[in-house]
């Protein structure tokens, strides 16, 4: 029973915890680690205490994980941009998948605690307060922050320039950028 | 799915320009290429006996789940690198997962004494059989070829649908010395958080192929105790040990960068930074005097450079 409903917790909450971790981690490996750890720490907890809102405990466990992970990241070279194997072939693109590339491509590039309070905020709709206690920062940090990260994603989302138009044909869908 | 919605966004920007990608982010469908697992199976006890100590821990956790983690603490990847394979057709039970897992285990450990870490995740969806085969290696390339051979050729023999990752080797490096350095650093982290009021930071260092491993550490508090036995530690595994008296320890520079630097910061831009234990050395494009009066009463701020000199940095 109890592996049962796991697994349906997992089957629930993964896709979710997923888009969580690679959207506030710079790396896709990485944030799939993230994922499958707190699937083991969930499973660990699972037996002992079921939380009452799984998934809500799930992710402040991937928030800190994350966070801790950042604190380590010196060890680490820094890996900018997307990996390689992230970018799709441009000719799976459907709407739902190029919109995905995009939006991680431009929270990968926004400062590490930009890009965790938009995600957490805009993303998983979590209140100022919710996001300044899971960060361990200020409510006027969460501001900041938040106001910051989405001026730069309004940049950087905003569709391209117009190119100059072709007399058969024009996009007006923004562009997928790589940053290399 | 139900989205809760915020209780309030009286400070917020208008976000209205984010409404299809958050549509997309809240659609399950499109994150990860391969469906949920449904099971995660049962690592075999016999596994972890070969395995370095430092994966005790999370093996610990993962034979529960049969997941096998071994965190890159020290080392790239270059991330996953799917691998065409056949798929399995029949349908597939825990009990056939297990034996492969088993399986795998059986053909990938002898190369553990060659790759740093490895681990084996094979997942069902109730139709075929995913298997996930990822190493991270401090060592060449002849060293690993092997290993992804025979990951490639497990994942062929029994119809598995694979992904093959592996990391980024350290150049010339062998594993003994990465172990070496890992197992080091795990011991000089544990003596120094014996011990918060040391204000402790530390760095691995092993990419430098003519020197060798070594530990960089960072204290604000000399405690000469713990200091010795950390140079013992080194001096036994063979890892060379540098103890700096520090200002800052790494975590406060990376908590003040985080907090307080900006991307406009009205005349100038910081493009780049450097933390050292007397402070953080900041880049900044565009108005070098005013940047420098801006961090001038900032004691964390230990120099302002024009971008133009800027050279290894850790990007913002």
């Amino acid at each position: 029973m109890t592996e049962a409903s796991f697994e349906e917790f997992i089957a629930a909450s993964q896709p979710r915890l997923t888009a969580l971790a690679r959207s506030i981690s710079r790396e896709t490996a990485a944030a799939d680690d993230l994922v499958q750890g707190v699937m083991e720490q969930m499973w660990i907890v699972w037996q002992k205490d079921r939380p009452v809102n799984p998934h809500s405990y799930a992710r402040t466990a991937l928030v800190r994980r994350h966070i801790s992970s950042q604190r380590r990241a010196h060890r680490r070279r820094e890996v900018l941009g997307m990996d390689p194997t992230d970018v799709p072939a441009p000719s799976s693109f459907d709407a739902a998948t190029s919109d995905r590339w995009m939006l991680v491509d431009a929270l990968r590039r926004l400062p590490p605690r930009q890009r965790e309070v938009v995600v957490l905020r805009y993303f998983e709709d979590l209140t100022i307060e919710e996001v300044a206690d899971l960060l361990g920062i200020s409510q006027g940090a969460v501001k900041r922050h938040a106001h910051r990260g989405v001026a730069r994603l309004r940049t950087i989302l905003a569709p391209a320039p117009a190119p100059t138009p072709a007399p058969e044909s024009r996009s007006a869908s923004p562009q997928f950028r790589f940053s290399p | 799915m139900t989205i809760r919605q915020p209780s309030t966004r009286r400070d917020d920007p208008d976000t209205s320009f984010l409404a299809p990608y958050q549509a997309t982010y809240r659609s399950n469908a499109v994150w990860g290429p391969e469906p949920a697992p449904r099971r995660f199976t049962s690592r075999p006890a016999t596994t972890g006996r070969s395995l370095s100590p430092w994966l005790a821990i999370p093996v610990a956790a993962a034979a529960v789940v049969g997941i096998a983690v071994a965190a890159p603490l020290a080392f790239d990847r270059t991330g996953d690198s799917p691998s065409g394979a056949a798929t399995a057709g029949a349908s597939v039970d825990a009990s056939t997962e297990q034996a492969l897992l088993s399986e795998a285990y059986a053909a990938l450990d002898p190369f553990n004494r060659v790759p740093a870490d490895f681990d084996v995740l094979i997942t069902s969806d109730g139709e075929a059989l995913n298997f996930s085969f990822r190493y991270w290696m401090p060592t060449d390339e002849a060293d690993y070829a092997p290993v992804h051979e025979a990951a490639l050729a497990f994942a062929a023999e029994h119809g598995l649908q694979g992904a093959i990752s592996e990391m980024i080797p350290a150049d010339g490096w062998g594993s003994d010395a990465a172990s070496a350095l890992r197992q080091t650093r795990s011991t000089i982290d544990t003596l120094y958080a014996s011990s918060p009021e040391a204000g402790y930071s530390a760095s691995s260092q092993f990419d430098l192929v003519d020197d060798g491993p070594w530990i960089l550490v960072w204290r604000t508090t000399p405690i000469a105790d713990i200091d010795e036995a950390a140079e013992s530690a080194a001096a036994a595994a063979g890892i060379k040990l540098q103890i700096l008296d520090a200002q800052w320890t790494q975590t406060q520079l990376e908590g003040y960068l985080e907090e307080n630097v900006g991307e406009d910061l009205g005349g100038f831009t910081i493009t780049g930074n450097k933390m050292t234990p007397s402070g953080v050395i900041l880049w900044v494009d565009g108005d070098l005097a005013t940047a420098q009066s801006t961090f001038a009463e900032t004691p964390i701020v230990l120099a302002i450079r024009p971008a133009s000199e800027q050279g290894s940095n850790v990007p913002l």
